[in-house]
């Protein structure tokens, strides 16, 4: 059964970025480094994106949320394909096992399985938080297409022991789909790995962080496989993914992205 | 006192006149007994119910959470506050709050749920015996819920129908519990009938992940302590929390209250008017039969001042025996309705959408005041009205009434 809910956000102030994101992110292109040209920003970005919007792939991840009023550690599993697909399920703790959120397409659900009820995430909602973290339904939603969505430039540089950082500033396309009045990508371009990504409001003002660390292997490649979301206004709080598995598969099957199979 | 002797004389000399205008002043004063003693009778009915039905004489909060209803600003010591209320001849019951949806099928409706302890319900407020259909929680925790009369219509819901809520719980997650449909509430305001949805104070801490954290605990000596001393009492003890009564967390009954007063007041200065003209009327047709009187008085000698002590003591008289028979006959229709009251069962008016709740039988309640004010409001206006004609008189030219040329 389907029903509108409309999610209230928590008491805080919910910023966060797509799990989906970190997932994509997961989900990296070849390790091999390719020709490096003179740091054009937007080849950099389509690099960041190829890694991003990669193959399918599922896995187990970790959230941790710190906010003001509790701290929770949940365990999911998760699948995605494409870019406009996925699904999670809660497996950890106990009291939340079974819960799950699909997308497809522009579409979001979540599935309550004490209630045995499939509830439409509308769009009035995406602004909220997915599960009381930082991330949100927004997030999960938006393709995150860098180098089509923004205007980028290089905008900084830095020669760090792991690597060359470059700093790209972008700011939306007129007819983008963007929430954020500009982002600043920081990417370790020896690596090819994102470094932190900071999203700014229409004002200028900093909004959230979005943190990449502990590269290492995942998935048969080397990965950045704890991504650490922090609001600006509450710097205490942060929810962080740590990345435990993750497998690619050539083609995960359509119909596991499906409402019959949410409410599994 | 000759005054008197002249005053009922010369009363008496056209006795309809005189009766007729008795009989309205008195009309016009028992009427006005009536209305204050039924206002004050419909005043006390509602503060009554408010304070019985599930608000309290007192409420207890942690400071800041009436700003906001906030989840996570709980009472610090909840126990200890009982503890203080426990040897008094009050009882208290705890409640937490939290606001989420109840679903049924296709239909939901947002509602705040009350988490609340049934036995200390039962103890202390008269809500868990305003039960339409079915019955209130039992003391052990089975998910029932209650609802509220209109909750309940809008969801379509039946004693025994289970109903999803899902919630934002406290540590972010998403609450979401099933529970059945234990009872459904008779009428009892409109915020208990819109949106209540009562369920065991352990169900709250499962559904909410509250830890068991109290929001309020609402106090209620039924009348046997006044609010502002419980409330005195309690802040003493527990100064670490926010104690109110009643009469500040709900300011605007207050204000609905003195709104009602005014009405009544507006009302009757119509009455005082009517009264006003009538005595006037009724003096000036009295002195102009007896203007050839007034004018051989004045020929010999007497004193204008006396001509105005004589139809001031007249109208005097009047009001006197008027106003006691209109307070009698104002007091004894209070005092009956007082007893057997106005039954508003058959009016069209649908009470249930009243924010205050009152009782089905619209008693009065009569006090010393409401018979002392319509007296004396009917007097402050009468004996001026009558100035008039009084002065009048007691201008008249002898010479030219004489000659019959008034």
């Amino acid at each position: 059964m389907q029903t509108d809910m409309n999610h209230n956000g928590p008491l805080m102030r919910i910023v966060g970025t797509v799990v989906g994101l970190g997932l994509l992110c997961a989900a990296a292109a070849s390790a091999e480094p390719e020709k490096r040209s003179e740091h054009n920003p937007r080849e950099i970005l389509e690099r960041v994106d190829k890694m991003m919007h990669g193959d399918s792939s599922s896995g187990v991840l970790v959230m941790t949320v710190q906010a003001t009023h509790w701290t929770r550690t949940l365990e999911v599993e998760f699948s995605t394909k494409s870019a406009d697909r996925f699904l999670v399920r809660i497996l950890s703790p106990k009291k939340e096992k079974g819960t799950a959120t699909l997308r497809s397409g522009s579409d979001i659900w979540n599935y309550l399985p004490k209630t045995n009820r499939v509830i439409k995430v509308p769009s009035v909602s995406l602004a909220s938080s997915w599960m009381g973290s930082h991330f949100t339904y927004d997030d999960m939603l938006k393709d995150r297409r860098l180098a089509d969505d923004f205007l980028s430039a290089v905008t900084n540089e830095e020669v760090t022991e792991s690597g060359l950082l470059v700093e790209i500033t972008g700011t939306p396309k007129p007819d983008a789909p963007v929430v954020w009045g500009s982002i600043q990508v920081v990417i370790n371009t020896d690596l090819d790995l994102p470094r932190w990504i900071r999203y700014y409001d229409e004002a200028g003002e900093l909004v959230r962080t979005l943190e990449f660390s502990d590269i290492g292997p995942l998935g048969g490649r080397r990965l950045p496989r704890r991504q650490r979301m922090t609001p600006a206004d509450k710097p205490h709080e942060f929810t962080e993914v740590i990345y435990r598995e993750l497998l690619y598969h050539p083609d995960l099957d359509d119909a596991l992205f499906s409402l019959r199979a949410l409410q599994r | 006192m000759p005054v008197l002797a002249y005053a009922w004389r010369n009363l008496g000399r056209n006795r309809k006149r005189t009766l007729i205008t008795l009989l309205s002043l008195a009309f016009a004063t028992a009427v006005l007994i009536v209305s204050f003693a039924l206002l004050d009778g419909l005043i006390g009915d509602i503060e009554n119910n408010i304070t019985s039905i599930s608000a309290g004489e007192v409420q207890i909060h942690a400071p800041g959470y009436l700003d906001e209803r906030s989840l996570h600003r709980t009472l610090v010591d909840p126990a200890g506050i009982l503890r203080i209320v426990e040897p008094t001849a009050a009882k208290a019951a705890p409640r937490s709050y939290g606001d989420g949806l109840l679903a049924r099928d296709v239909r939901s409706s947002g509602c705040r749920f009350w988490g609340v302890d049934p036995a200390a319900e039962r103890k202390t407020f008269s809500l868990p015996e305003r039960i339409l259909s079915g019955d209130f929680l039992s003391d052990q925790p089975e998910r029932g819920i209650v609802l509220g009369e209109k909750l309940a219509h809008s969801l379509r819901a039946g004693v025994g129908d289970e109903l999803d809520a899902i919630v934002q719980a406290a540590d972010g997650s998403l609450g979401n519990e099933v529970f059945i449909l234990r009872g459904i509430l008779q009428t009892s305001g409109a915020e208990i009938d819109l949106s209540a949805a009562i369920i065991h104070e352990r169900d709250f801490a499962d559904l909410f992940v509250s830890g068991g954290a109290v929001h309020e605990i609402a106090v209620n000596s039924g009348g046997r302590i006044s609010a502002d001393r419980l409330r005195n009492r309690i802040r003493a003890s527990a100064p670490g929390a926010d104690v109110k009564t009643w009469r500040e967390i709900l300011p605007l009954f207050a204000g609905t209250v003195q709104n009602a007063r005014k009405a009544v007041w507006v009302f009757s200065i119509c009455f005082f008017l009517v009264a006003g003209l009538g005595i006037m009327n009724t003096m000036l047709m009295a002195t102009y039969e007896r203007t050839r009187e007034f004018g051989i008085m004045k020929a010999l000698g007497t004193a204008p001042r006396r001509i105005v002590g004589m139809i001031l003591s007249e109208s005097a008289l009047l009001c006197l025996c008027a106003t006691i028979a209109g307070a009698a006959l104002g007091a004894a229709a209070s005092l009956y309705l007082a007893d057997a009251g106005l039954d508003l069962g058959g009016f069209p008016i649908n009470m249930k959408m009243t924010t205050f709740i009152h009782s089905a039988v619209w008693r009065a309640s009569l006090g010393w005041k409401n018979i002392l004010l319509p007296v004396l409001c009917i007097w402050a206006v009468c004996i001026p009205a009558a100035l008039y004609p009084a002065l009048t008189a007691s201008r008249l030219d002898p010479v030219r009434t004489l000659h019959g040329l008034y």
